[in-house]
Formats: structure tokens, C-alpha cells, sequence
């Protein structure tokens, strides 16, 4: 029942930002991007902490049977990965394409070295074979 | 059995982890940039290549040579056995050796050296073309030169064994009931050249027992072992080559376990050949063996 | 030999749920990283197992 309260209260929000895009886009033209910004990370910033971060830790609570790390990482890096593409979706919207790509690729460095350990454990068994 | 299990996994098993290293390498690079991927396929197929070639290109060398060692050996002393024939006169009738059997076999071991294993080898070609440029396939090309090939050697075989039972005058255990589902489970589970292989293994265990009477079995036994060695490294070498592919297959690229599981299905029909080639020195072997001790001790 | 097919079994599960939240021209790109995972979790399923003969 909470969750649905969460979810009406959310669409109402929506309904409230995209009201207050279309007034601001009549009364002031220059004000609008600025003002779209702040509202998208508020709106983010909102249904993270609110719906998309719980979600996330039931989920890693029903996986918690499977044995290592592995049911974390990947929903950690999922989330990580979808929150970056949201900003740099936005960012690329207001126009400056190249710069979100280098943020795209940082961002997927840090996931990859989220899975370093994993990784570099994997390749030292594997090499533990070739030696010998 | 235990050390040629070893060695043989330890030839190939350095190549298969760097092909799983390389694997998972490209996975990295194709998550980080993902409009590079085609190149990194491209990459990949080379490493892949020139990593998993190598033991496979080996062991069709290794047969090779042991064919023309083969028919080297037929050669040189065909003069010699023939003359000897003639000395010793009927003393073969009693025997199920026919001198015109020795030059078939020796024969398909000359066809073995000049046709099939240079198919094979085209074959393994065709596939590695196909997979490498999917929009230029030759698939159907290597399939059908190896199943050629499979149709020739299973020919071969099944003229052998009408040549030997004709003149059979002992058969072997293994024909018996008891080794009637070992030999259904092995032709059932090795694929392509299964029940080619317990068919060939009764024929030449069925020219072994009339030639035991004469000729201790520990010779028949080393003579086996030593023939049928080559052939069973590269039965295993197949299979771990399979095995890899089925075990990679969840997060490898398509094209690499297809490579893999095509230089498997090479090395199946390869084992045929050196099948063949193993029963023609088999043959050649006791032969020679029998008719020294028939000379020796007639004369 | 139980854990190796749980492990792989939940890795299916939460990889295709979490697939079905990103948007569908963002999968393909996600894919290897999922890909990794169920490579990773093998490897080490097999040294696991057949580990004692191999070392």
C-alpha cells in the first residue's frame, strides 16, 4: 500500500513538473534550460531515494542465496549504469555531445573496476594453468 | 594411460586459456566501447586463430608422418615378402592372410597420405573462410569433403572386413555377446566416426586372434599400442577441443566456439584416417611377424 | 556441482530482470557485462571442481 502511495505521489509530481515547464516556457524563453535542469535532478534525486534504491536492495535480498558477489555487482552496476545514461542522456539533450561521452566512459571504467577484483582473480587462476 | 591423458591435455590446455583470457578481454573492451566491437571481433578471431590452430595443425602433421613412415616401410620390404611367399610355398593356406590384402591395405594407406589427409586440411580451410567471413560461406564446401572422406575410409573398412572374414577361420571375444553394448555405447557416443571405429576394431581383432596362435600376445599387444596410440591422442584432442567450445559458449563470441567446435569435428574424421592408417600397420606387422617364424621354423 | 547450476540459474534470473529495466537500445550495450559475470562465475565453478586434479 505505501509503495502504490510512492508511486501516485510520483506521477502526480511528474504531472507538476511538466505544468511548471510548460509556464516557465511562456513566461521567460531564457530561463527555461536552467530551470529544466534543476527540476530533472530534483525529479532523479527523488525517485532514486525513493523507489529505484529500495528496489534495488530487495532485489540484492532476494539473490542473497547466490554464493559470491556476483548478484551485487551486477545490480550495482546496472543501477550505476542506468543513473549515468539519465544524466548523460540530459546532458547530451542540452547539446554538448562529446562531453557526455567522456563522462559515459568514465562511468564505465568505475563499473569495471567495481568487477577488478573478480576479474583479476579469474586471470590469476587461469595463468596458475598456463605456468604450469 | 595416465601420462598420454596428461600430455595431451597439456598440450592443448595453455592454448585454450589464452583463448579464454582473450575472451574476456574482449568482453572489457566491448563493454567500454561498443562501436569498436567489430574490430574487436576481428582481433579476437586472430588471437583465437593463431592460438588453437597450432595443436591441431600438429596432430595432421603427426599423422601425416606417420602414413608416409607407413608406406615407407611397405615398400622396403614388399620386395622381401613377396620373395618369401613364394619360398615358403602353402604354408599360408592354413593362415587367414591374403598377400592381395597386404597391398590394399598398404594402398589405402598411399591414398590416406596423397588424398585424404590434403582434403582435410582443405576442409579445415573452408570452415576457417566461412567463419571468418560469414557473407563468403563455404560451408557446405568442408561438409561435403568431410563427408566424403568419412564415406571413403567407412568403404575401406568394410571391404577389410569382407576380406578377412572370407578367409576367417578363428573370430575374435569382442564379437561375443558380452562386448555388445560396449560397442553400442562407443559408436553411440563418438560422434561422425563412432560406429566406424568398433566395426574396424572387430576386423582387426579378429585378425589378430588367428595370427595369437602364432605370435605371443604380448607382441600383438605392443603392436597394438603402438599403432593405435596416434589415433587415440587425437580422438582425446577432438574432444577437448568440443568441450571447450560448449564450455565457453555462454559468454565467448558465436564465431570462436563455432572454430572450435569445426577443428573438433576435423580432428573426429582425422582420427578415422589414422584409424585406417593404424590398421594397415596392424596388418603389415603381424604379417612380417608371422612370416619370420613361419620361415625360422619350417625351414 | 548444486551450487555451480544455482549460481548459474540466478545469475539468468537477475540478469534478464535487469535487463528488462534498461531501455532496449542501452541492452546491447550492457550485454558484456552480464556475459562477464556468467564467465567469471564458470571458471571458477570448473577450477572449483575438478581444481584438486589440476594442481
Amino acid at each position: 500500500m505505501a509503495l502504490l502511495g510512492i508511486l501516485m505521489v510520483t506521477l502526480f509530481q511528474l504531472v507538476v513538473i511538466y505544468l511548471l515547464l510548460l509556464i516557465v516556457s511562456f513566461a521567460s524563453k531564457s530561463l527555461q534550460p536552467i530551470i529544466y535542469a534543476a527540476l530533472f535532478f530534483f525529479f532523479l534525486s527523488y525517485v532514486g531515494m525513493t523507489i529505484i534504491i529500495p528496489f534495488g536492495k530487495t532485489f540484492m535480498n532476494l539473490f542473497e542465496p547466490l554464493p559470491g558477489p556476483y548478484a551485487k555487482l551486477l545490480i550495482g552496476s546496472v543501477f550505476l549504469f542506468y543513473f549515468s545514461e539519465m544524466i548523460v542522456k540530459h546532458v547530451a539533450e542540452a547539446g554538448y555531445e562529446s562531453i557526455a561521452e567522456i563522462a559515459n566512459l568514465a562511468i564505465k571504467i568505475a563499473i569495471l573496476s567495481l568487477w577488478l577484483p573478480q576479474l583479476s582473480m579469474l586471470l590469476n587462476t587461469l595463468s596458475k594453468f598456463i605456468i604450469k | 594411460m595416465m601420462p598420454m591423458l596428461e600430455s595431451v591435455i597439456g598440450t592443448v590446455l595453455s592454448s585454450f586459456i589464452i583463448v579464454i583470457i582473450s575472451t574476456f578481454m574482449a568482453l572489457v573492451l566491448d563493454f567500454l566501447f561498443p562501436s569498436f566491437s567489430r574490430w574487436t571481433r576481428t582481433f579476437l578471431f586472430f588471437i583465437v586463430l593463431t592460438v588453437v590452430l597450432y595443436p591441431a595443425y600438429e596432430h595432421l602433421q603427426m599423422i601425416r608422418s606417420i602414413t608416409q613412415t607407413v608406406a615407407t616401410m611397405f615398400i622396403s620390404i614388399y620386395p622381401l615378402l613377396t620373395a618369401s611367399i613364394l619360398a615358403s610355398g602353402g604354408s599360408f593356406s592354413m593362415l587367414n592372410f591374403q598377400p592381395a590384402m597386404l597391398l590394399f591395405a598398404n594402398g589405402a594407406v598411399i591414398l590416406s597420405d596423397k588424398i585424404l589427409i590434403p582434403m582435410l586440411s582443405a576442409a579445415l580451410l573452408f570452415d576457417i573462410v566461412s567463419r571468418f567471413h560469414p557473407a563468403l560461406p563455404f560451408t557446405r564446401m568442408a561438409d561435403l569433403l568431410r563427408g566424403s572422406l568419412i564415406g571413403l575410409v567407412s568403404a575401406l573398412v568394410a571391404a577389410y572386413s569382407i576380406f578377412i572374414t572370407a578367409g576367417g577361420t578363428i573370430s575374435w571375444a569382442l564379437t561375443g555377446v558380452t562386448s555388445e553394448p560396449i560397442k553400442k555405447l562407443i559408436s553411440q557416443n563418438i560422434p561422425l566416426v563412432g560406429s566406424f571405429m568398433t566395426d574396424s576394431l572387430g576386423a582387426i581383432g579378429r585378425y589378430s586372434s588367428g595370427a595369437s596362435v602364432f605370435i605371443g600376445a604380448w607382441l600383438i599387444v605392443t603392436i597394438w599400442s603402438v599403432a593405435l596410440l596416434p589415433t587415440l591422442k587425437t580422438l582425446l584432442t577432438g574432444f577437448l577441443y568440443r568441450w571447450t567450445a560448449a564450455l565457453i559458449e555462454p559468454f565467448a563470441n558465436e564465431d570462436i566456439t563455432g572454430i572450435l567446435d569445426d577443428i573438433g569435428k576435423t580432428l573426429f574424421v582425422l582420427c578415422a584416417v589414422s584409424f585406417l592408417v593404424a590398421f594397415a600397420f596392424i596388418y603389415t606387422a603381424l604379417f612380417t611377424v608371422i612370416l619370420v617364424k613361419l620361415i625360422t621354423v619350417v625351414k | 556441482m548444486l551450487q555451480f547450476l544455482t549460481g548459474v540459474l540466478f545469475i539468468t534470473i537477475v540478469s534478464s530482470a535487469l535487463l528488462l529495466l534498461l531501455p532496449a537500445e542501452k541492452e546491447e550495450e550492457f550485454l558484456p557485462l552480464v556475459k562477464m559475470a556468467m564467465g567469471i562465475w564458470i571458471i571458477h565453478s570448473i577450477t572449483r571442481i575438478f581444481g584438486h586434479s589440476l594442481f
